[in-house]
């Protein structure tokens, strides 16, 4: 499996067949027990978990399912998280993150808390958190699995348009057909077989 | 490293305006507040001593005698330029408008005092303290009787004259002039008389002066300094700081508990934080630092607010405790402030270790397992440095107590038995979970599902309830110790100081009047010198060196037959046959703090002789009868050839009050204790303490009340999934309420049948042991 840069790549396959394990190999969360990965040339099977963790600070962000926001913190400052790890000064982040909110069409909502979001809002907020600090790469699992189908398409389109416009590479996790095919490359996952299709 | 510092703050910011931070920052300052607040007031009540020792002690240096000072002594002291005093101490009976009281007699010589305005005290004239005069409603220029001479009131003691002997006294002191005393009559051989030499000047002619007199002190004299000023005021202050150990550790674990409580809730809720942070390439040694620093934050938070809680405190103590306080108190050094930083630090590192040692490790993993896969063997080593360095900070804080020692193993020990009792419990309910339905066993299932859960709460709930349970227990204990003792005939007046001359009289007076004693005894000063041959203090163990009884005069008598409450535990009663000899019957405390045993020979020193008796038996004494006691007795005959008085204990209704005026009118040198009210002041003085204690106490258990909710709650979060589960597969509100109520009164029965169960014996055996 090779993926290049600015592409968008959708793995698809039955629950089970190990797809978000694959996902978190592609993004150094994991290592495989055989195999290499390698991301900009850089053997992720040989680092430690610690280079690993600097790797994806810099280059990689993540949409979940569940959008995994804090409850404890508002739309902005979950935004502000990935800036604040790596020490972007706050007014820097602060001013970065609304920007992203935004763009995601949330510029209105900064300062509320996730459980005073829709579902589909919150994704907005985790698709801003996986953009905000440029990242090279973004790794999505089922992001609209928690969305009827409306919302979902709305989020989609956002996703797109963003990857559009800043040239990431999306690796996308789904079940979701209409969102497989938005893909340049497909990628099925059948009994641990990957097949391109 | 200023970003580290800033990225915590801002982490922290947001958690606690979740609330997140809450019970762990209360519970810490708390804890803080209580042993803050004590310290601050023992360390003033310290440095008020140590600052007015000189004014305290009424010198540089003091020596004191139960014999005449010698001639020579001053005149050395003159010598070498040094300003010297006289002063002659004794307790004694002063009647004025029909009642009697109490008092200590000071009678100084014109020198005196060696520090500030000289008294200019008139012949037949006293200064009083200021307490005396509204308790025999007096005023100045009224009369008052010491012995067989009217003194006239001259006026009130200076409030920053020398206090002589302790900064906690019990009876007030009366002031009069040394070539007073004839007058009195009061003053004869063998009576309980301290002879006192006040010496003042340079430091180095007053060094010069000890080391001069300090080889020629018999056995009956001392030097007394700081040092010795300081060891009086804490044995006043022995029972009360027994009691303020033990709720400063009760506090301690209180809010340990409340903050591991609180710490589980937090590292649960924190696991897909960290796992996100982690995830979003946050390595663990950030993670760790943002922990560590946040730790530090609010350990300087709590500590800094506790430590004004404290304070503010300290200051509500010294009102309470401010009548029986003779000298103002200084400001506070900065060792409380101190104690209170490190004891947040100390706390909250020791109790809530787990956030630094388990959530940096999380798996990013976890946003999408759920499951952690930490490697336990680093916890458990965290776990055995975290307890022995809490162990060691709170056997320290009590000072290495046999107190501290006590309840830290009854904890361990009561935690070790509460992990197999709830093991037990859960193997109860796992079979009445079997024959039980409805809603009984949706609630007794609640308990086997999540057992660390109910394991940790009962514990928890059991240690505090037990905890509160020993502390009400020991204080009704140390109160009602003394009132329960008393039944209505019991003495409530000692008459001592008759003479020999005086006694048959003086027991045809009490027939008279019909008046009934429990029993009259001889009584001769001495001290203990030697053991088997050797100086006292060489032949015994290092330990038992300080023993107050090796530096004072005791009181010694002869009998045949002890006191009733006299017991003996080894050895064997005297009989007819016994008279005369050197044997003698020591205390069983004083055996055993001193190593005594049967056979041993004990050299004693009685008014500058040397006298040895073999110890045949030892017994045990009830000091809280009333009844006159003594740690020595030799049988009758043994001490004939020294000087001796007469010791006996009474009770009077109120009603035959005018007899002790007719008695002490009759008989001059009799010195009269009214015990009633003495008992009654040092109750006064205990009950203050412990009511003192009790509001600090009070203050904890509403803290434990406030925390215990809050980790009701927090284990709700568990129960709220499975009920939000149960209502929607049907299950009615009725049924998940009636479950709850099950599960919760299982987990208040247990809690109450095992926290009474241990409180009953750690208290039992607390004051037996300690108390």
């Amino acid at each position: 499996m090779n993926i290049k840069t600015g592409e968008t790549v959708a793995i698809v396959g039955a629950s089970g067949s190990g797809k978000t394990t694959l996902l978190s190999i592609l993004a150094g969360l994991d290592l495989p027990t055989s195999g290499e990965v390698y991301f900009d040339q850089q053997p992720l099977h040989q680092l430690g978990e610690e280079e690993r963790a600097k790797l994806r600070a810099k280059n990689v962000g993540f949409i979940f399912q569940s959008f995994q926001l804090l409850p404890t913190l508002t739309a902005l400052e979950n935004v502000m998280l990935p800036l604040e790890i790596q020490y972007v000064p706050p007014k820097q982040a602060r001013t970065e993150a609304s920007e992203w909110l935004k763009r995601v069409g949330l510029g209105a909502r900064l300062h509320h808390y996730p459980k005073r979001l829709s579902g589909g809002e919150q994704q907005r907020v985790a698709i801003a958190r996986a953009f905000v600090n440029k990242r090279k790469i973004i790794f999505s699992d089922e992001m609209t699995g928690n969305l009827d189908v409306q919302t979902g398409r709305l989020v989609t389109d956002i996703l797109f348009s963003l990857n559009q416009e800043f040239q990431t590479t999306l690796v996308l996790v789904t079940h979701d057909e209409r969102l497989s095919s938005r893909c340049e490359k497909r990628y099925v996952l059948n009994e641990g077989i990957l097949q391109s299709c | 490293m200023l970003k580290e510092w800033r990225l915590a703050v801002s982490f922290l910011l947001r958690e606690c305006r979740a609330g997140q931070w809450l019970i762990v920052l209360f519970a810490l300052i708390l804890a803080v507040t209580t042993i803050t607040a004590i310290d601050f007031f023992t360390d003033r009540l310290a440095r008020g001593i140590d600052q007015q020792s000189a004014h305290l002690l009424g010198g540089d240096l003091i020596v004191s005698s139960s014999s005449p000072i010698p001639d020579s002594w001053r005149q050395k002291a003159a010598s070498l330029h040094l300003r010297t005093a006289d002063v002659l101490m004794y307790p004694s009976v002063i009647s004025a408008n029909n009642q009697l009281q109490l008092v200590n007699v000071q009678a100084v010589s014109k020198e005196y005092p060696l520090f500030g305005k000289k008294t200019d005290l008139k012949k037949l004239n006293v200064l009083t303290e200021f307490r005396l005069m509204p308790l025999l409603s007096l005023h100045q220029g009224d009369n008052i009787t010491i012995g067989a001479a009217s003194f006239a009131i001259q006026g009130e003691l200076p409030g920053d004259i020398d206090m002589t002997n302790t900064g906690w006294a019990i009876a007030p002191r009366v002031l009069m002039r040394l070539d007073d005393i004839p007058a009195t009559q009061v003053v004869l051989p063998g009576s309980r008389v301290n002879y006192r030499l006040l010496t003042a000047g340079d430091k180095k002619q007053v060094e010069a002066f000890r080391g001069w007199v300090k080889p020629q002190l018999k056995a009956d004299q001392s030097i007394l300094d700081v040092a010795s000023q300081r060891e009086n005021l804490l044995s006043s202050l022995q029972y009360a700081d027994k009691y303020i150990q033990l709720i400063i550790l009760f506090c301690i674990l209180m809010c340990g508990t409340a903050i591991t409580l609180s710490v589980r809730q937090h590292i649960h809720r924190h696991y897909e934080d960290v796992a996100l942070w982690r995830c979003l390439g946050a390595p663990q040694k950030q993670v760790t630092g943002v922990f560590f620093r946040q730790f530090l934050i609010v350990a300087f938070a709590a500590g800094a607010a506790g430590i004004t809680a404290g304070y503010i405190l300290q200051l509500f103590l010294e009102t309470i405790f401010g009548f029986y306080l003779q000298f103002p108190l200084p400001p506070s050094g900065p060792t409380p402030i101190f104690l209170g930083f490190l004891t947040s630090t100390l706390l909250l590192f020791c109790y809530a270790y787990p956030i630094i040692s388990v959530l940096p490790r999380t798996s990013p993993l976890f946003l999408w397992r759920s499951t952690t896969s930490l490697k336990h063997y680093r916890q458990n080593t965290f776990i055995i440095i975290t307890l022995v360095l809490l162990l060691t900070y709170v056997y320290w804080i009590m000072d290495f107590s046999l107190l501290a020692l006590f309840i830290l193993d009854s904890l361990l020990l009561a935690i070790g038995f509460l992990y197999v009792l709830n093991i037990f419990s859960l193997s109860l309910m796992r079979k009445l979970v079997r024959i039980s339905n409805g809603s009984i066993r949706r609630g007794l299932s609640q308990f086997i599902q999540h057992p660390e859960t109910a394991g940790i709460q009962l514990t928890a709930f059991t240690l505090i309830l037990m905890s509160l349970l020993i502390l009400g227990s020991v204080k009704n204990n140390l109160l009602g110790k003394w009132e329960t003792k008393l039944p209505p005939n019991t003495p409530n007046y000692f008459a001592f100081n008759i003479s020999p001359y005086d006694m048959n009289e003086v027991l045809q007076y009490f027939k008279q009047d019909k008046i009934t004693i429990d029993n009259i005894y001889p009584m001769v000063r001495g001290r203990i010198v030697s053991l088997n041959g050797k100086p006292i203090l060489q032949a015994i163990p290092e330990e038992a060196r300080r023993h107050n009884a090796l530096h004072r005069d005791l009181n010694m008598s002869s009998m045949l037959n002890y006191p009733a409450d006299n017991k003996i535990v080894r050895g064997s009663y005297w009989n007819e046959a016994d008279k005369g000899k050197l044997m003698v019957s020591i205390e069983k405390n004083l055996a055993s703090d001193l190593n005594l045993k049967i056979g041993d020979k004990l050299g004693f020193q009685i008014g500058g002789e040397n006298l040895t008796a073999v110890i045949s038996n030892i017994r045990s004494v009830d000091w809280g009868s009333f009844h006159p006691n003594f740690y020595i007795i030799f049988p009758p005959e043994a001490l004939n050839k020294y000087p001796e008085t007469y010791i006996t204990s009474f009770h009077l209704s109120q009603s035959q009050s005018t007899f002790l005026n007719q008695l002490v009118h009759e008989f001059p040198s009799i010195t009269i204790i009214d015990i009633a009210s003495v008992l009654k002041q040092i109750q006064g003085l205990l009950s203050k303490t412990a009511s003192a204690l009790q509001y600090l106490f009070m203050v904890a258990i509403m803290a434990a009340a406030l925390i215990f909710v809050a980790s009701l709650l927090s284990s709700m979060d568990e129960r709220r999934e499975t009920y939000r589960l149960l209502r929607v597969l049907g299950a009615s509100r009725r049924y998940i309420v009636s479950s709850l109520i099950v599960e919760f009164s299982f987990l208040t029965i247990l809690t109450i049948c095992f926290s009474f169960a241990f409180a009953k014996i750690i208290s039992q055996l607390l004051v037996k042991i300690i108390f």
